[in-house]
């Protein structure tokens, strides 16, 4: 096709798209039946208006509702003095933390953004970049593909051109034209969506703005060519991986999961679709009374909240774990955002808190709302080959940081890589074992020190202090422990299972690995406790004072001496932080008598 | 008791042009499903499939799910490094997307390669088959003609939605890089981290043609 052509073809699919969100529903669009609600998605909407594929048994969160209803009026009262909250926040602060009550939403993140302001500095400005850019914008195209599948799953955007999808299409068409350095980024139809969800079309518009514009959010930096924002945030969240959680760090490091993987859709979405729903509007609450430094603060909680989970998965189910089972997730929101507000006290202290201001490079050059005719190559949609020095800068960057981490791994002798921390297809040897895992002689034991403890349960002081477990056992619990950190295996019986064929060579292309993710896996707790009643066979040879051959377990005790006490340091303060197994949260180990006896 | 089984860890970059179906094909092929409401990938995602090549074989596939917009490349192309084969997908209803398959192609082959420096295998699928095509696509011979020219290890025809053909280009695509780790297994010595594959296993190599659907 000649130049004139693919500027017709263009024009052409401009005018047919634009078309078909003016008309809407009504004038016989082509849609697919699931696209058309039915009657029947009453019954199956939550209560933020997600339609799910079963119809709701019960309604789990009256008592939610309740609360908030509660709350409504204290709020309401908050709004009318809202001058006054503004400029000393405290209150406003606290409450913010607890979650606007639903019902509210829309007003106080409206007042939060300034939207009534911004309106009448800008009255006329939205309904003429909407007119302007049904004509003209480049980024019709991508727009309507990503409409097509922004929420689909909530009640407003499932008609396909309905009035919310109508509203979605114009404020991204209209943003592109009324921003000409962003055009559209992939990651605002979801935030425009969620606005969507508590504004009007104008407002909604309004308030992409301020977020990309204003510098309590400056989310210009993330979106426009060459990402320098983020390549900025994703430094700042390695420093503070490296500060506070150096363990969960060198774990990722060590099976390829690189910050630049997980954090991208944080940080453009500000963790909409990684978090449950419901979460993500409570970060979002935050995030418009605080800013951009709730951003950083949310990565770090939420990683330290779910590390104990991540250092056990090797990479492809940390990468689904980060990408699915997260959202998934049915930690209480309420613990989740007290444990922000910890977090970011923490990160304060330690002056990591705040990432600084954007500099020149984040911030927009061109004013807004003036219109430029497109390129061609912006016209008719065509890649360039080459990239601006902007987005080879971040490359580099990025390039660059991956290699930090793989020479800091490589010195790194004591960590081998486990098998399958890279992805480069090497092979391997498998040996596929059915016999691991089988019953075990002794008591086994598994203490966890690759877990970043700044708040472990149980200090590794306190098990040395246990009555029965003499120094000699501590050590062959560390060196058993130790190569679990190596292989990752879920699977804890395979480092052990041979005790008695004596110390077994444990290396990274030899250890036998979980072949599925095993979602069923015993949960490694920090400390972990087998005692078996029965005799196994055949029985290992007794240890006489406590000297044993390396790697091997205590031998297995008669039932009259088969006891244990664990004494569990409770003056450690420093467990605030609730655990998660499996996306489930299992309250903090308290105890009311410091002593255990299992008997 | 214990066998020996070969494993095999192969990543392959899913890529093309914005809204093809890349993550579509993906979640058929891993969950044997399809859904009208995946949203677009920001980033890169990242799925795995295990498959039980032959008795002695298991593969387990990495699939990087790329972003299809244009200013995610800076960054998603840190992510090619490795890969051991792609797929280019691009959207039969819209030529466009064909258009930027050349492009894709230049990208991919500019950015990783195999040992010897040749380009990595890589599949052309012709997506949303079960709708209306445009262009080239209606043309099987001339298309057969453009991969050969353009060095794709052949092209089918797919839809995620109807689940056509994705499990047959998969396979021509793991063939293909079984195929060349065999070739490749003599001068492959230099990295200790690596084993031999086992010179008498089968590595099943056919090679694929480049063959359409009749859909």
């Amino acid at each position: 096709m000649n130049e004139e052509e693919l500027l017709i073809r263009a024009a052409e699919e401009r005018a047919i798209i634009v078309n078909k969100y003016a008309h809407g529903r009504e004038e016989g669009a082509q849609i697919d039946p699931w696209e058309d609600p039915q009657f029947e998605i009453y019954h199956v909407t939550d209560r933020y208006g997600f339609i799910h594929d079963e119809r709701i048994a019960q309604r789990n969160d009256k008592k939610q509702i309740q609360v908030e209803m509660e709350r409504e009026k204290k709020w309401l009262k908050m709004a009318k003095e809202w001058d006054h909250h503004k400029r000393s926040p405290e209150k406003l602060r606290r409450r913010v933390y607890k979650g606007i009550p639903d019902s509210l939403r829309g007003t106080f993140w409206s007042r939060l953004l300034n939207l009534e302001t911004i309106k009448q500095e800008q009255k006329g400005k939205y309904e003429e970049m909407r007119a302007i850019a049904w004509k003209w914008s480049p980024d019709i195209r991508q727009i309507d593909l990503d409409v097509n599948r922004t929420y689909r799953d909530h009640v407003m955007f499932r008609e396909r051109y309905g009035l919310k999808q109508q509203a979605l299409f114009n404020i991204l068409s209209a943003y592109s034209v009324y921003n000409r350095e962003i055009g559209y980024c992939q990651g605002m139809s979801q935030i425009a969506a969620l606005l969507l969800m508590y504004m009007n079309e104008e407002d909604a518009f309004w308030a992409l703005s301020a977020l990309i514009c204003d510098k309590k959010y400056c989310m210009h930096g993330f979106y426009i060519q060459g990402f320098p924002k983020l390549v900025r945030y994703q430094d700042h969240h390695d420093k503070i991986m490296n500060k506070f959680l150096p363990k969960l760090k060198k774990h990722l490091d060590r099976h390829g999961v690189d910050t630049g993987i997980y954090t991208l859709k944080w940080f453009f979405q500000c963790y909409l679709d990684r978090v449950p729903f419901r979460l993500a509007l409570r970060i979002w609450d935050a995030y418009l009374l605080d800013g951009e430094r709730v951003l950083i603060a949310v990565g770090y909680n939420l990683l330290k909240l779910h590390r104990q989970q991540l250092m056990r998965l090797g990479m492809d189910d940390i990468l689904t774990y980060l990408q699915i089972r997260m959202e998934r997730s049915e930690m209480d929101d309420d613990i989740v955002m007290e444990s922000l507000q910890r977090c970011m006290e923490e990160l304060k202290k330690a002056k990591l808190h705040y990432p600084g201001p954007s500099p020149p490079d984040e911030l927009p050059k061109m004013p807004f709302g003036t219109f430029t005719e497109p390129t061609f190559e912006q016209k008719v949609g065509r890649r360039t080959s080459e990239l601006t020095a902007l987005e080879r800068v971040a490359t580099e960057s990025v390039v660059l940081r991956r290699q930090q981490t793989e020479e800091q791994l490589e010195m790194d002798q004591l960590s081998p890589r486990p098998p399958g921390a890279t992805s480069n297809g090497h092979h391997r040897l498998s040996h596929i074992s059915g016999s691991d895992g089988g019953n075990l002689g002794g008591s086994k034991f598994s203490f966890d020190p690759s877990i970043d403890d700044a708040s472990s349960l149980v200090s590794r002081r306190s098990l040395a202090d246990t009555s029965v477990t003499s120094t000699a056992d501590l050590s062959v619990f560390s060196s058993v422990t130790r190569s679990h950190a190596q292989d990752n295996s879920l699977d804890t019986h395979s480092n052990v299972s041979d005790e008695s064929s004596g110390p077994r060579a444990i290396t990274p292309t030899a250890t036998p690995r979980a072949l599925t993710p095993q979602p069923s896996a015993p949960s490694p707790d920090v400390v972990r406790i087998y005692v078996p009643y029965s005799s196994p066979s055949p029985p290992s040879p007794c240890r006489q004072n406590g000297d044993l051959p390396p790697r091997s377990l205590p031998c297995p005790l008669t039932s009259d001496q088969n006891k244990l006490i664990i004494k569990v340091d409770n003056n450690s303060q420093e467990e605030q932080t609730p655990i998660v197994e499996h996306g489930h949260l299992v309250k903090p180990f308290q105890l009311n008598s410091p002593e255990i006896d299992l008997k | 008791m214990s066998g020996e089984k070969r494993e095999h860890l192969y990543k392959i970059l899913v890529i093309g042009e914005l809204g093809t179906g890349k993550t579509s094909i993906i979640k058929r092929y891993v969950h044997q499903f399809f859904s009208q409401h995946y949203r677009a990938t920001i980033g890169v995602d990242f799925a795995l499939k295990v498959l039980n090549w032959d008795p002695a074989t298991i593969i387990r596939l990495q699939l990087w799910d790329i972003a299809g917009q244009e200013r995610f490349g800076n960054m998603t192309r840190v992510y090619y490094k490795e890969a051991v084969g792609a797929f280019i997908v691009f959207d039969v209803t819209r030529a466009s997307t064909f258009d930027a398959v050349v492009k894709w192609k230049q990208d991919l082959d500019s950015k990783v390669q195999m040992a010897d420096g040749s380009p990595i295998p890589c599949v052309l699928l012709a997506n949303k088959c079960d709708q209306q095509k445009e262009g080239l696509v209606n043309n099987p011979p001339k298309m057969d003609e453009y991969c050969k020219e353009k060095g794709f290890t052949g092209w089918f025809e797919t839809s995620a939605k109807e689940n056509v053909n994705i499990e047959e280009a998969a396979r021509a695509l793991v063939s293909k890089i079984l195929l060349n780790d065999k070739l490749l297994h003599g001068n492959d010595t230099k990295d200790p981290t690596k084993i031999a594959l086992d010179p008498n296993g089968k590595a099943n190599g056919e090679p694929p043609n480049g063959k359409s659907c009749a859909c």
